[in-house]
Formats: C-alpha cells, sequence, structure tokens
C-alpha cells in the first residue's frame, strides 16, 4: 500500500463512539498529540463535557450527537467534519456494544439492534469516509474488529458475527480501493479482551455480571496501535499477543478451541455477583451514569505493553533484524561444541 | 460430538431455498433417498411443481411459501413439518443470494436485504430448528456458508460479510449446544463457486453480466455433502478443494492474496456480455422465469467431483493416520541415509 498518511498533529481524526473505552482513550491520546478532533457518539451531554477538558487542553474539537446504525446521522458526521475542519484524515469506526446470553437467550430485536451498531455502524461509516477521503487527497480508515472477528465465542455469538461480517467487509472495500489505486488506507484492528466499560454497557441475559476472561490489555494500549495506523498504513493489527494465539490456534485446530472454550469460556465471562434485575446497559439507548470512563477496572491487571503487538507496528524489515538476528544467535549457541569449554 | 443421527431414508428433513440451485438439488437427491421433505422457498408455484413431481415418484412432501428473513414466516416452516411429519431430523439453512458490485455503487437498502436473507434468514432458520429438536432427541442442523466465509472478495463484499456472520453464528450455536449436552449435530458447508442460478438471480451493479470464477464445482457434490453430514456428524465440510485453498491461503497470506485477487476477480467475476437495462434478479422478490433450474449451464468447464471433499468426508479418521503413517517414513527413510547418520553420531 503506497499510501502516504499525515503526521497525526495535521490530521483531522474523526471517531465514533468517542465517549467511552477504546473511543475515549484514543480521543484523548490523539487531541494530547495534537490532532483536530471530531468526536461522535449518541450521547450529546457527554460529548459537551469531553470536548469542554480537550478544549481547556488546546485542541480544536468538533462534536457531534450521532447513532452510527442511522445512515443520516453518519452522514452528519461527515458534513459537520468538512464545515468545521475542510476535510477528513483519519476515520476510526468505534462505535460498537456487546450482549452476554446464550443464541437462544437472547431476543431477536436485541441481536438486530447489535448488528445494526456494530456492523452496519461501520458500512455507514467506511462509505462515507471513502467518499470523503477521496474529495480531499486520502487518508486512513479504521475499523475496529476483535479477536471475535477470526473466532467465535459462546455467549457472545451476534457480536462475533457482527465482528467477522466487519472483517469481511473491510477486506472487501480495501481490495476495491487499491484496484482504484485510491491514497485510502484501510485497516483492521483486532482487539482482544480490553478493559474497558464494554461489559457494563452490555445487555445482559446471563445469571451473574458479565466481565471479560483474561488476558486483558488496556485501552491506551488499543489507543496506541490505532494511532500508529492513522500515521503509517497498515493492513490488521491485533492488539493483544493472546488476539493472534487465538486466531492461529482457531485456523489450526478447531475442535480443540471449541472444547476449551465449552470449558471455558461459560465461567470466565461471569463474575459471582448476580446481575441485578434493574440493570441498565447501552444497548438501545446510552446509560448516562456510565460515560466518560476508559476503564472498568477489570481483573486481573490489564496489560499495557505487549511485545507481540509493538513487534506488529514495526516495519517488515525491522521485523526481519530483530527474528534473523534472533535466529543467529540461537544456531550460534548451537553450534559452540561444549558449553563447559567456556569455563576452561 | 457423540451425536446419532438416523438415516436419511428415515429422516423428516426441511430445506429452504428449495426451488433453485443448491436446495433443488438436495431436495430432488433426498428425495431420491427415501427422505421426507419439508421444502421452503418463496415461490408458492415452483414449490408446487417440485412436490408434484417429487410425489410422482413416492416422496412424501409438505411445502411451505416463506421468506427466511421473516420470522413468523421460518416459525410457520417448523410448525408445517412438526404437524405433518411430528418431528425434524435435519434442517438445511440453505437460503441465499448475492449483489455483484463495488460496495460504494451498492445501495444500502439492498445490501440489507441480502443480509436479511444471508444471514438473519439463517438465525431464524437455527433456532427454529434447535427449539424443535430439543424435544424429540435431535438432529442435525446444516448451514450453508462459503468459501467467502472466510476470505472476502471484491464485488461482492456483503455477500462474503453475510457468510463471515453465519459462519460465526453456526460456530458459537455449536459451542452453547454443546455445552447443553444437545444430541444436535451443527454442520457449515463451505462450497466454492458451484454452477446453479447464483450469477443470474444476483442484483447487478456491474457494467457486465455477473460470472463465477473457476473453478466451478456441480451443485450435486454440494448436495452429496449436506446428505452426508445429515447422517454422520461434521463439524466444516468444504466442497471443492478451491474452497480449502481459498481459505487457507487467505489465513497464512493475507496480502498476497489481496494481490491475487485484484489480478483476477475483477475480470473473472464479469462476463462478456453486458448487463442489460430490464435485468431482472432475485433479491426482492423470486423470479419466476428463473425457478426449478438446479444449474445455469455456464460456460466454463464445471468439475463433476471433487477429490478433496470425497476423501475429507470420509476420512476423518483415516487423514491424520496417513499423515502420521506418512510422517514416521520420512523420518526412517532420513535417519538410514548415511550422511546423516555420521552427522548425528
Amino acid at each position: 500500500m503506497a499510501v502516504k498518511l499525515k503526521k497525526l498533529e495535521e490530521q483531522v481524526v474523526v471517531i465514533t463512539g468517542a465517549t467511552s473505552g477504546i473511543g475515549l482513550a484514543t480521543a484523548r491520546e490523539a487531541a494530547e498529540r495534537g490532532a483536530k478532533l471530531v468526536l461522535a457518539a449518541r450521547d450529546g451531554d457527554a460529548l459537551d463535557t469531553l470536548a469542554h477538558e480537550m478544549r481547556q487542553r488546546g485542541a480544536k474539537v468538533a462534536t457531534v450527537a450521532a447513532d452510527v446504525g442511522d445512515p443520516a446521522d453518519v452522514a452528519r458526521i461527515g458534513k459537520t467534519a468538512v464545515e468545521k475542519f475542510g476535510r477528513v484524515d483519519t476515520w476510526i469506526n468505534n462505535a460498537g456494544i456487546g450482549t452476554f446470553g446464550t443464541l437462544e437467550q437472547v431476543t431477536l430485536e436485541d441481536m438486530q439492534r447489535l448488528m445494526q451498531t456494530n456492523f452496519w455502524g461501520v458500512v455507514h461509516g467506511s462509505l462515507e469516509a471513502v467518499k470523503l477521503l477521496r474529495a480531499h487527497g486520502g487518508g486512513a480508515i479504521i475499523n475496529l474488529g476483535s479477536e471475535a472477528s477470526d473466532r467465535s465465542i459462546p455467549l457472545q455469538g451476534t457480536y462475533a458475527a457482527s465482528k467477522h461480517a466487519i472483517k469481511a467487509f473491510t477486506e472487501s472495500l480495501r481490495m476495491e480501493l487499491e484496484k482504484d489505486k485510491a491514497p485510502i488506507s484501510m485497516t483492521l484492528i483486532k482487539p482482544a479482551a480490553i478493559d474497558t466499560p464494554f461489559a457494563k454497557h452490555a445487555k445482559n441475559y446471563m445469571q451473574n455480571e458479565p466481565t471479560l476472561p483474561p488476558p486483558i490489555y488496556s485501552p491506551e494500549l488499543a489507543a496506541r496501535t490505532i494511532l500508529h495506523a492513522a500515521e503509517v498504513p497498515e493492513r490488521d493489527l491485533f492488539v493483544g499477543g493472546g488476539a493472534k494465539f487465538t486466531s492461529v490456534l482457531s485456523q489450526l485446530l478447531p475442535r480443540s478451541i471449541d472444547r476449551y472454550m465449552r470449558g471455558s469460556m461459560f465461567d470466565k465471562q461471569q463474575t459471582d455477583k448476580p446481575s441485578s434485575p434493574n440493570r441498565r446497559d447501552a444497548l438501545h439507548q446510552p446509560d448516562a451514569r456510565q460515560e466518560l470512563r476508559q476503564r472498568a477496572g477489570l481483573t486481573p491487571k490489564p496489560i499495557d505493553k505487549n511485545l507481540y503487538t509493538t513487534l506488529g507496528m514495526h516495519s517488515t524489515a525491522t521485523k526481519t533484524v530483530l527474528v534473523g538476528g534472533a535466529l543467529l544467535a540461537a544456531y550460534a549457541v548451537w553450534r559452540k561444541p561444549k558449553l563447559g569449554a567456556w569455563h576452561a | 460430538m457423540a451425536v446419532q443421527l438416523r438415516k436419511i431414508d428415515e429422516q423428516v428433513v426441511v430445506i429452504t431455498g428449495a426451488t433453485s440451485g443448491i436446495g433443488l438439488t438436495t431436495a430432488r437427491m433426498a428425495a431420491e433417498q427415501g427422505a421426507k421433505l419439508v421444502l421452503a422457498a418463496r415461490n408458492g408455484d415452483a414449490l408446487d411443481q417440485l412436490a408434484s413431481e417429487l410425489r410422482r415418484k413416492g416422496t412424501q412432501v409438505c411445502t411451505v411459501a416463506a421468506d427466511v428473513g421473516v420470522p413468523a414466516d421460518v416459525e410457520r416452516i417448523g410448525q408445517a413439518a412438526m404437524e405433518r411429519f411430528g418431528r425434524i431430523d435435519t434442517w438445511v439453512n440453505n437460503a441465499g443470494i448475492s449483489i455483484f458490485g463495488r460496495n460504494e455503487d451498492v445501495p444500502i437498502e439492498d445490501m440489507q436485504r441480502l443480509f436479511q436473507t444471508n444471514y438473519w434468514g439463517v438465525v431464524h432458520g437455527s433456532l427454529e430448528a434447535a427449539k424443535h429438536m430439543k424435544t424429540r432427541g435431535g438432529g442435525a442442523i446444516i448451514n450453508l456458508g462459503s468459501e467467502l466465509s472466510e476470505r472476502s472478495v471484491p464485488l461482492q463484499g456483503l455477500y462474503a460479510a453475510s457468510k463471515h456472520a453465519v459462519k460465526a453464528f453456526t460456530e458459537s450455536l455449536r459451542m452453547e449446544l454443546e455445552k447443553e449436552k444437545a444430541p444436535i449435530s451443527v454442520t457449515l458447508v463451505k462450497p466454492a463457486a458451484i454452477d446453479t442460478m447464483f450469477a443470474v438471480h444476483a442484483r447487478n451493479y456491474m457494467d457486465k453480466e455477473p460470472a463465477l470464477p473457476p473453478p466451478i464445482y456441480a451443485p450435486e457434490i454440494v448436495a452429496k455433502a449436506i446428505l452426508y453430514a445429515a447422517q454422520q456428524p461434521k463439524r466444516d465440510v468444504f466442497v471443492g478443494g478451491a474452497s480449502k485453498a481459498i481459505s487457507s491461503s487467505g489465513f497464512a497470506m493475507p496480502r498476497v492474496m489481496d494481490k491475487f485477487m485484484n489480478a483476477s476477480m475483477f475480470k473473472q467475476q464479469q462476463s462478456n456480455l453486458p448487463s442489460p437495462p430490464n435485468r431482472r434478479d432475485a433479491l426482492y422478490e423470486p423470479d419466476p422465469r428463473n425457478e426449478l433450474r438446479q444449474r445455469q449451464g455456464m460456460p466454463k468447464h464445471v468439475a463433476e467431483s471433487s477429490a478433496y471433499t470425497a476423501v475429507t468426508l470420509r476420512s476423518h479418521k483415516i487423514a491424520p493416520v496417513l499423515l502420521g503413517v506418512g510422517a514416521l517414513f520420512a523420518a526412517w527413510t532420513l535417519a538410514r541415509r548415511p550422511a546423516l547418520r555420521k552427522a548425528f553420531s
């Protein structure tokens, strides 16, 4: 992909789902690094609070209360970006929601709502972004997939289906743009479990409160990965080596992963606290009491630095040198006649 | 999966999209093998004609005019099966449609319509099937995915997205049913390009008529795979070696596949014929002029058999044994080479 991307401080960056979790962490990081921001979410009040916080630190921010499941709302996000800043450089389709429960338990209505936000929101956002990026010299589209883009999980079947669909759509659009030689980079980010309010915001059909299975990574790690893709064209990036591990094993040993998940994913996606009867979630409406939080404080302690993710963001040349060097060193050690000889 | 499935001649088999292509081929093959059939499609006339043909040969058939995208219609399919035959042994979620065109050129409404049939149709059907199968001792749910369940392609982005989503849903349902120890086998069938009315029925936003890229396989191979999975629990079946090849290459070498597909898939998914201005398709309504045809009769070569599929269907225990034997033999041969023996002594 011979696409040239600007440095972040020269960019106009659109972020959907900007008032929580990964979107919020990414917005704050991008603001710190000097990007101009167009932040979208359903909750206008939360957006105003966030914009105010950022403007106090000198960031240029526009906000759009929008539901990404509505194509007209998404068109307004694009319009606002062009009106305020004249263009878009990076568009991050991040807004997403979950449901916890078996496929037989979750209502069709709730499944459809999830798909409307998670998949159709990405379709609307990507197509709006393509239009704007084509008109203004190119840029980056960054779509949030998941490790569940490659491998499904029990109790989150529709979420996994939406993330699989995002992967396929992103892959198809990428090829079509490349055929056209459009100066647009398309990246699929595939995070492992991230410490955000994801489980709190999800609609829950299980007896106990939902949680995520370890390993859990920090939303700041996800934000850094996303913003890397805003400056350097990347095809796919996993956030968290655990995500890559699951993906590879699922391709090679699907039955083993079926068995493993059956044995662990029912327990590990629930806490031992019962789910309260008047529990609120953000599936159909935002939950005003749970806004503007990057993290939920999940246990075990989320991992903030991950070697696999960091390596993924280095160029092929660097990776070749590192891996090649390691192999060379291993060979040298193997060929040493006897380690005991060093003591002689 | 320690699920026990009946022989096909003792089964009640539900098939959606039964009036065309893979669904039609499977219905005829199942009828020949003695199954009782519940056939669903949107076109009631085509269903009546098909039922009449099958009954003349002694098959017991019940038909339901239904749109799999409508949950109430799918409930009617389940109800009709239970009322007529008392149980459902196999439910084949086959109904599907495509759109050819760049993602930027396809209207959102058309994309949504495709998804409603291809994904939600499978969700509705699978859940209806599971509900009834649990009351009668189990059965097999067979969902039609595609090679495009694992790797996307240009010009059919939403079709690929819907088939990816079907894969994920099927995988999750399987784990949940196995956790409950439900006696239900869940299979994902992933065909390569098949000679059916797929390209004729698809909506088209390209300048030229849609076509499928070779290698193209006969619908009978898919029907055989489906009926095999109806009697022997299988997790996944690739139909056509090309399907497995696309999946593995897509996983191992995604950038290579991107470039390969860009070099070939734009040309190979278009025929030489221009797309006529008043072209009809079956996206929103069935096209009655193009019903009850198993094959389009594609101008390219159609493979009538697939060695890959034949071997994988029969040899799920043999394959690892063969690999193991092969590996041992290779190791033994290498160990006997004089140069290597000297190096290791």
